[in-house]
């Protein structure tokens, strides 16, 4: 022992995954990985920050408008509105604050569920969508469009225009059950198609499996599931488009590339920002029973965890959670895979510190993404924030992957 | 003591993979090695009871892929956007007159002379006492049933490669790209052509194949790089693949729902799922010829692919070369689906489902579990078939591929259900 910690082992400072010769090294490790997620949180935060001031839609005019000049106005004119809004003064910047602030929440949510999910299932290919939750999403918009949208009461005259004046009359005219439905009834019907496959998927698997939750058979009826149900959706687009439901199809794809293009008043930011902080502050206490996951199940049994329970209540929120996200937000497939993946990469396998650094990764990631689909560039539109995450974040994936290149298999797992 | 302790690792190694194996003509060392903890006369029962087991599924499934594939020829042939009347079964007498009359007008001629100067009569006779068109119709249907049928068989044993070669039950050719990079395929099919395959078939597998074909040699070739020269990991492999899927899902979905208008959506969607490709001589050709040269070679081989179970270095220590091996199944696995896919749609559930199915119901040496996906694959694509015959919703037929998906879950769920006993 004394002869080991005469020669310390060399560690390079940027691999947290490394082993450690004595405690105070270990000690010195775990304040460098609090300092790299005190970076995350910064970095989140100014992202956020960004996103409220730069101005949005600036390439969409002709660049003679566009003038360094113009920049710095529109931006100390958002700053103005950010700070009447923080007093508490309300105005005309309200909208674009609640709409970053849910994105970021969203975002933030979804990093959280993925790096869950890859601790509960110990499985580095788990993600938000592994238990269908997307897919249930889509059921729920399909049903919602099918059957539920002449449900409950209608807006006079809908489909000719009628004036803000009129609108905010019949609104007011609502009871507040008949409100809560013309707000979030399809958010609502979302959600619950969410609860149904994931809570389809869970019950079969611990049916089968007599109350033992098999990982692969989880994972593998999340699949067929959601390869169903995507089937499924595209013949509906399919029979749509041939026989006349075109509104029905732009409504459809509407709901699931939704990201974030509503306006969002106070209310919304209690029925969606609250919650998903309360599961997040739930995880976040329990995120040292995941450490002990790692292990592997049989182990951690042994070290006093209860496996199958910790399970159930993390699968629990988390889906709570990403509904939520995905209802409100619009689907945003690639986010939790590549946030979980990203944050390990940066403040490396302990729980402890992986959570909080997920839960900043995926806010400032979908922060991001979506200032990028707003920013008017070519081939943007606020409503492709989703499938630009898609789209940008295997090239993300790919470029901390081939940093770590001739080192073997990625990462730990394994 | 060091040395003693590696001994011990090898040895314990190698009971291991032998019992995972279950295979004891291939693998001759390991099973001697077994025998010192099984005694052999057992170990020697166990197979043989074993083995009775095998023929007695495999008769029984064989059986009902017969049947399976009898009643399907009994159906009219109607592609997936034709506006036929759906639901007809044509008698089986009425069948078998066509076949005779088949086998009259083209086998015949080929053995006696005499006979071609009755065709015109046989034909007349025919039409006189058959319905119009139905001659054409069940040889069309016959050429359907024939392809379907290989293409199951190739979808379900490309599942089973995979599944062999990465150890993961998850792992489906569709995990390298296969299937969405045909998605783009087609994507690019309906912009450039006219949209339907069969007046330019050639352009339409130039785009499915390339496109499917580079999707896996991207993941292939970033993995290689990744895994660092030499070495060569599946699990690299694995991640890398999601992620490749991933971004052409994106793209796809971009294209799909931001840059298509309706009308270029709807020859898309009829060309990804293979609208009139099975009734295309050009297409059916290439099936025939891509069954040949990947299906053989995996028959062949199915002793051999016992070993890719092994790693590389417990390969190497035996001496084989599991890494060459594995490559192979790899990529004869990548080509059977990429041809089904091609001819009949997007059916790649099929492989994740069928060899996860045949798990539980044969024994775990390749050879069972190759002739259980053959069986099983070609039964449940045919009776897809045979269902999409009737589900006809107002003039569309759904597709093979959603049909597929929707029968595979309460399969799936018996099945599982089936073997809970032995999950471990």
């Amino acid at each position: 022992m004394a002869a080991k910690s005469d020669k310390p082992r060399r560690i390079k400072a940027r691999n947290p995954a490394n082993t450690y010769a004595t405690s105070e090294q270990a000690r010195h490790s775990a304040r460098a990985e609090a300092r790299r997620v005190l970076v995350c949180g910064v970095a989140a935060l100014v992202l956020v920050l960004l996103a409220w001031i730069l101005p949005t839609y600036m390439f969409e005019h002709s660049m003679m408008r566009f003038t360094p000049a113009v920049f710095f106005d529109v931006m100390a004119y958002n700053l103005d509105g950010l700070a009447s809004v923080l007093t508490g003064g309300g105005g005309w910047f309200e909208n674009r604050f609640m709409a970053v602030v849910v994105c970021a929440i969203s975002g933030a949510a979804l990093g959280l569920t993925g790096s869950t999910y890859q601790g509960a299932f110990n499985n580095p290919l788990a993600a938000p969508k592994t238990l269908g939750v997307m897919a249930g999403g889509a059921l729920g918009a399909l049903i919602f469009v099918l059957l539920l949208q002449g449900v409950g009461p209608q807006m006079p005259g809908s489909g000719t225009s009628i004036t803000k004046g009129q609108a905010d009359a019949w609104i007011a005219s609502l009871d507040p059950l008949e409100w809560f439905w013309v707000n979030y009834g399809e958010c609502l019907c979302s959600m619950a198609g969410c609860f149904l496959v994931v809570g389809i998927v869970i019950a079969l698997t611990s049916l089968i499996g007599r109350g033992r939750m098999s990982n692969i058979i989880v994972i593998i009826f999340g699949q067929v599931f959601a390869g169903t149900i995507t089937a499924i959706i595209s013949f509906c687009r399919y029979y749509f488009t041939r026989d006349g439901g075109i509104d029905m199809v732009d409504q459809l794809r509407e709901i699931e590339n939704y990201t974030m293009i509503r306006t969002y008043y106070f209310h919304d930011l209690l029925v969606i920002v609250a919650p998903i902080v309360v599961c997040m502050v739930v995880v976040l206490l329990l995120r040292n029973r995941l450490t002990l996951l790692s292990f592997g199940e049989h182990e951690a049994a042994s070290m006093g965890v209860n496996v199958n329970r910790t399970r159930y209540i993390m699968i629990a929120i988390c889906t709570l959670m990403t509904a939520i996200a995905i209802s409100f937000a619009g689907h945003v497939a690639f986010l939790g895979f590549i946030s979980a993946h990203l944050s390990r990469r940066i403040v490396g396998p302990d729980f402890k510190y992986l959570l909080p650094a997920s839960v900043f990764v995926g806010g400032g990631l979908l922060t991001l993404i979506q200032y990028l689909s707003q920013s008017g560039l070519p081939y943007t539109s606020p409503y492709a924030a989703g499938v630009i995450c898609s789209i940008v974040g295997p090239f993300l994936f790919l470029l901390v992957v081939l940093k770590q290149r001739g080192k073997g298999s990625l990462g730990e797992w394994k | 003591m060091v040395s003693g302790n590696k001994d011990r690792g090898y040895v314990s190694r190698i009971i291991e993979s032998a019992r995972a194996l279950r295979e004891r003509d291939a693998f001759e060392p390991a099973s001697r090695m077994v025998g010192d903890t099984i005694s052999a006369a057992r170990a020697k029962a166990e197979t043989r009871a074993q083995g009775k087991d095998t023929r007695r599924v495999v008769i029984a499934f064989g059986l009902a892929t017969a049947f399976i594939a009898l009643l399907s020829l009994c159906l009219p042939y109607r592609g997936i956007d034709t506006m036929g009347s759906g639901g007809t079964i044509y008698p089986l007498g009425d069948v078998l007159d066509c076949y005779r009359l088949w086998f009259d007008l083209t086998i015949a001629p080929l053995f006696d002379n005499t006979l071609y100067n009755l065709t015109t009569l046989k034909l007349a006779q025919f039409s006189q006492t058959h319905e119009g068109g139905m001659y054409t119709m069940v040889t069309n249907r016959a050429m359907a049933t024939a392809i379907v049928a290989v293409c199951g068989m190739m979808l379900a044993v490309s599942g089973l490669l995979f599944q062999a070669s990465f150890r993961n039950p998850l792992a489906t050719p569709s995990m390298l790209g296969v299937s969405d990079g045909v998605t783009l395929g087609c994507i690019v099919f309906a912009w450039l052509g006219n949209g339907s395959i069969s007046e330019d078939p050639g352009l339409y597998l130039l785009c499915v194949y390339g496109f499917g074909a580079a999707a896996v040699v991207v993941v292939l070739f970033l993995s290689r790089g990744i895994s660092g020269g030499a070495r060569y990991n599946v699990f690299d492999m694995l991640l890398l693949g999601t992620v490749i899927t991933q971004l052409l899902n994106g793209v796809n979905a971009f294209v799909q729902n931001f840059v298509m208008d309706y009308g270029t959506w709807q020859l898309f969607y009829n060309v990804q799922q293979a609208g009139d490709a099975l009734h295309d001589p050009l297409v059916q050709g290439v099936v025939a010829g891509v069954f040949v040269i990947t299906v053989v070679p995996a028959l062949m081989l199915r002793f051999r692919l016992n070993l890719i179970a092994f790693s590389n270095d417990e390969g190497r220590m035996m001496g084989v070369r599991s890494g060459l091996l594995r490559g192979l199944a790899l990529v004869l696995g990548a080509t059977m689906q990429l041809a089904a896919i091609a001819s009949i749609g997007q059916v790649a559930m099929l492989s994740l489902a069928v060899p996860f199915l045949v798990r539980y119901l044969m024994p775990s040496d390749f050879r069972s579990q190759f002739l259980g996906n053959c069986l099983i694959g070609t039964a449940l694509l045919l009776v897809c078939m045979i269902i999409q015959h009737f589900a006809l919703i107002g003039i569309i037929t759904v597709p093979v591929g959603t049909i597929v998906s929707i029968l595979i879950i309460p399969f799936f769920v018996w099945v599982i259900a089936l073997g809970r006993g032995r999950w471990s």
